[in-house]
């Protein structure tokens, strides 16, 4: 186990900058997630990190070693690919001793040692009675397997995962979820997951980088990227579900302060007029969490009109989004309605935590006490 | 009526049952079995007529049943005309099996960098391979054989291990780029993080892969060596004239020894016969299909 | 906008498997059916039996009840998308769509018109003029669709069409493929394993199991009231959680000794049955952490995953792993020993046979 840090890595693919200058601290032991949407540069970073592409520019540590300059094999690393990458050709035994029989390695390891490491990592995965099948006969989870026992069978400092659980079935992968975790506190590899699944990521990662266009927005704990995401982007991403940003115009009259919502115009409260104190634009982003918003009635105070524009259950909820100058808007509620999409319906907003984004540049107004 | 979208495989031919499913069904039957008759049939004859005894080749009309002698293949392999058959053969099993492991071994490397790497003038080079096989090899007889009378490699087996390993190499490298690009690139990347130099893995991940790859490119070249007539009756004499010289021998002024030529001929055929049928398992897909799925 | 009925439908393949068997269903005009089940269950083979695309072993398949099971799929009127997207690679998006109005030597302008007000309506009208290698995967799904679309079928079957695009991709695109359903009202059948998928889009969902019918109806049908351990387990996630009980009396039971209150509901099927082999389910999201000594289980906490307002936590209990659903600011720290409670509402008990005591109902087309 190691700690992981970069410093200013750039990484460019022609034209396309896919890494524009990350520096991160990845602490020895951690479970972390980075995470985004496709074409963040979230496994760009990954194939950075194992060898597999050189950096333009920056430094990666590993440990107390600078490993940004060195070929896969030296950098004591393992990874597990998004579509397992087995060796067709062997077996589950063969594909685990892989590793183990590289002709660089051939003094480190003996014949005897080999089989020992085989065992333990067959049974901490699960797969001693794969050991002699074919890798082709597998299902997606044992492969899965495989290619973990693969990675961690030379005890790498790192463990890098490219989107592990990605194609299995929906049940499995929450089952894996749960694997992956206990299997990572048992060998205690500081261990780096990329994913696009938010609600994996927060499952998972002790810490959780979110990414977006090769920089990073935020890092942090799922808590902590929930109640206080630092950018609109992260406000909109993570969540279950994840919170509504809506752009809104703001009026101030006198003393007063209004937000001008779609039709409506609505008090934003006190705290947010406090976060908005100082805050000279036209229009701001305005991200609430779901339960702050709920269906309400046409002539109640402080209520916007919108339009249906999905319905679905989540559990015992309906989950319903709106839409609202384009923008989508979320909330759950527990009544039974039969809803259709294009049907009108009456939200209230509360705004006691909702958090504020200058839209200019995505950041938060203030750090907002929650 | 609208057409639905259906997936090539899974066109279902019952609901549209044909009442005369019979005749038809025999019809082709018939058919394919003359045709496979026909292409079958002078292998039959060459192979009754180096078993008949001598008057039983020349009986008309002919004879389907006699009873089978080996003199022919006797008379062929050790008496017939002071030349047995038995140089020719070792010279025909020497020369292709050499030039047929040079192909692909060379090939295989070649052919894994023209799949893997990219340089520059990659996309000529390999047409340019390619366009070795645009000209009938008879348009460069002269030229070969002037380069090896200067070079003093008449009659030599290592000059025809060269040309007939030059001009497989540009099939090998066709067929074998293809196998080497369906290796998902990832299964090289694991080998590489595992530890293994590229070298390392090109023998020990992709070759294992493109076996059926390999395989079809082994018999096709070993078929072209051994059958290749022109270039082995130009360039050879007596030290290294391969089986099909040998054969093409047969018909001088002595007149034609039919049943000595066919017995020569059925064991021209065999050996190559013998290789294909042995390496058949290993050809799991075609030639136009992948390794890996 | 046809209802379809399968009337005693079963596909057995010639190698003997039986993919179907005896399935009584009513799909009814205009609505969304999702048929849910594991891989192997036979919601595909239904679904290629209704396109004509596998013949009927046994039964008839009906469309406004005219047999439609012996024609073939071309005078079906359905559409059908699948997993790869399977678009002309050499053909631009519009002609990728216009290509079943050609078939059917329809006049230039008005495929021009069709397959605009199509484009519109997927939201794709920029991308008409690109060709698939230049689409994203949810891109090239909507021009699937739109091509499936375009002829206007009475029927549009999709047999997992989402699976392999990313997790926010199926997200979107499965409200596009029900905000479409509604506005066209086409009569819908899709295929799917993932329950949050149907969840999210069906009206009904069926859920199948080794060729069998197991439970019809909409997601808190399912969800509420399944009538046998096989639904309970497959819908809802994280599932729901079994344990082994002993009967202690003629309407009681108990769980490693401690008595378990139960509804008066739940205590009557007790009452009617003398089954002793009995598994009590309870989802997640029933059951509370309290005090060690307060609960009616005690459990160890080996894993805590946060979800935004509410966390997934695993529990290690003298009857094996349990998964809560609670609260976050109710979460406990990995490593602690809490106590569980399981509400007297939301209880299930399943019989020897895994058959629900509480809501075996024989169902038919629901």
């Amino acid at each position: 186990m190691a700690e992981v840090r970069l410093n200013g890595v750039r990484k460019r693919f022609g034209p396309i900058e896919a890494l524009r200058g990350i520096d991160l601290v990845i602490p020895d032991g951690a479970y972390v997630c980075l995470l985004g949407p496709s074409g963040c540069g979230k496994t760009t970073l990954l194939r950075c990190l194992a060898g597999l592409e050189i950096v333009d520019a920056g430094e990666i540590r590993i440990g107390s070693r600078s490993v940004e300059a060195l070929e896969p094999f030296a950098r004591n690393i393992g990874l597990a690919f998004q579509n397992y990458a087995l060796y067709p050709h062997l077996d589950v035994r063969g594909n685990l001793a892989f590793p183990l029989h590289a002709p660089r390695h051939r003094t480190q390891f003996d014949n005897k040692e080999i089989e020992q490491r085989v065992s333990s990592i067959a049974a901490l995965l699960q797969i001693e009675g794969l050991l002699d099948k074919p890798v082709v006969a597998l299902s997606g989870g044992q492969k899965q397997r495989v290619a973990l026992g693969r990675a961690l069978i030379r005890n790498p400092a790192v463990l890098l995962l490219d989107e592990p659980v990605t194609h299995l079935d929906a049940r499995l992968q929450h089952e894996m979820r749960v694997e992956l975790k206990l299997l990572q506190r048992r060998v205690g590899t500081t261990t780096i997951h990329v994913t696009h699944d938010q609600l994996e990521a927060q499952a998972l990662g002790d810490l959780i980088v979110i990414m977006r266009d090769g920089l990073i927005e935020q890092v942090g704990a799922a808590e902590e990227l929930c109640r206080r995401p630092a950018t609109s982007f992260v406000a909109s991403f993570v969540g279950d579900p994840p919170m509504s940003v809506l752009r809104v115009g703001l009026k101030r009259e006198a003393d007063t302060l209004l937000l001008l919502v779609g039709a409506a115009q609505l008090r934003p409260g006190e705290r947010l007029t406090r976060l908005l104190d100082g805050f000279h634009d036209q229009n701001v982003e305005i991200a609430l969490p779901a339960n702050d918003i709920s269906l309400g009635n046409a002539d109640d105070e402080q209520t916007i009109p919108a339009r249906v524009q999905a319905h679905e259950w989540v559990g015992r909820e309906l989950q319903i989004v709106v839409a609202l100058d384009g923008s989508p808007i979320r909330l759950r509620t527990q009544q039974r309605l039969a809803l259709r999409i294009g049907d009108e319906v009456t939200i209230r907003a509360n705004f006691e935590r909702a958090q504020a984004f200058d839209p200019k540049t995505g950041r938060t107004l203030r750090s907002s006490i929650v | 009526m609208s057409v639905a979208l259906i997936r090539n495989k899974d066109v279902q031919v019952s609901a549209t049952r044909s009442h005369a499913a019979w005749p038809i069904g025999t019809l082709r039957y018939l058919i394919a079995a003359t045709f496979t008759g026909f292409c079958l049939f002078p292998f039959y004859v060459i192979v009754t007529t180096a078993l008949k005894a001598e008057t039983a080749i020349f009986a008309w009309p002919p004879v389907w049943s006699f009873q089978p002698t080996l003199q022919s293949f006797y008379n062929a392999l050790f008496v017939f005309g002071g030349r047995s058959a038995v140089s020719y053969l070792i010279n025909s099993i020497v020369i292709s099996a050499v030039s047929t492991f040079l192909a692909v071994a060379l090939g295989a490397m070649a052919a894994y960098g023209f799949a893997r790497f990219s340089f520059a003038g990659k996309g000529r080079l390999a047409f340019w391979i390619l366009s070795t096989r645009f000209a009938p090899p008879v348009a460069f007889i002269v030229p070969i054989y002037l380069m090896v009378q200067k070079v003093g490699l008449l009659d030599s087996h290592i000059a025809l291990i060269l040309i007939y390993t030059a001009m497989n190499l540009s099939l090998v490298i066709w067929i074998l780029r293809g196998f080497f690009a369906e290796i998902p690139i990832e299964i090289e990347e694991a080998a590489l993080v595992d530890g293994y130099s590229r070298l390392q893995i090109f023998w020990r991940v992709a070759v294992p892969l493109v076996r059926p790859g390999i395989v079809s490119a082994a018999i096709l070249s070993a078929i072209f060596s051994w059958n290749e007539f022109l270039y082995a009756m130009v360039l050879t004499q007596s030290r290294a004239a391969t089986l099909p010289v040998y054969l093409a021998g047969f018909s001088n002024s002595m007149g034609l020894a039919w049943g000595e030529y066919m017995a020569a001929g059925t064991m021209a055929v065999l050996p190559i016969l013998v290789f294909t049928f042995a390496l058949q398992k290993y050809l799991v897909r075609g030639l136009t299909f992948g390794a890996v799925k | 906008m046809p209802r379809i009925e399968f009337k005693g439908v079963s596909k057995t393949y010639p190698d003997g498997t039986r993919a179907v068997a005896d399935l009584n269903l009513v799909v009814e005009d205009g609505e969304l059916l999702c048929l849910l089940g594991p891989s192997g269950c036979g919601k595909s083979s239904t679904i290629r039996a209704l396109a004509g695309l596998e013949t009927v072993s046994d039964g008839v398949i009906l469309a406004d009840n005219n047999r439609i099971d012996h024609l073939p799929p071309q005078a079906r009127d359905c559409a059908m998308i699948f997993e790869n997207y399977a678009l002309y690679p050499h053909l631009t998006a519009f002609e990728n769509i216009a290509m079943p109005l050609r078939a059917r030597r329809l006049p230039m302008p008005e495929i021009k018109h069709r397959v605009t007000k199509i484009a519109r309506l997927l939201r794709i009208e920029s991308l008409m003029g690109r060709r698939p290698s230049r689409l994203s995967g949810g891109e090239k799904q909507r021009v699937g669709i739109g091509r499936a679309l375009v002829r206007e079928p009475a029927m549009f079957l999709m047999d997992e069409p989402l699976g392999h695009l990313e997790a926010y991709l199926r997200v979107e695109l499965r409200a596009e493929i029900r905000r479409l359903q509604e506005r066209l009202g086409i009569t819908t059948i899709y295929v799917t394993h993932d329950q949050e998928e149907a969840a999210a889009i069906a009206d009904r969902i069926v859920v199948m199991s080794a060729g069998r019918l197991q439970q019809i109806g909409s997601f808190l049908d399912l969800f509420d009231r399944p009538v046998n351990r096989f639904v309970a387990e497959f819908v809802g996630e994280p599932p729901m959680v079994f344990l082994p009980v002993d009967r202690t009396g003629v309407d009681s039971i108990a769980v490693k000794g401690i008595q378990i209150p139960v509804s008066e509901p739940l205590r009557a099927a007790l009452r009617a049955t003398k089954d002793s082999e009995l598994v009590l389910g309870v989802r997640p999201n029933d059951i509370s952490l309290v005090t060690p000594a307060a609960g009616h289980l005690n459990g160890k906490v080996i894993l805590v995953q946060p979800q935004g307002d509410h966390a997934i936590v695993v529990l290690r209990t003298p009857t094996g792993t349990v998964t809560v659903i609670v609260p976050s600011d109710q979460r406990p720290e990995a490593g602690a020993t809490v106590g569980l409670t399981f509400a007297g509402e939301g209880l299930h008990l399943f019989d020897s046979a895994a058959k629900s005591l509480l809501y075996n109902r024989e169902e038919s087309s629901g």
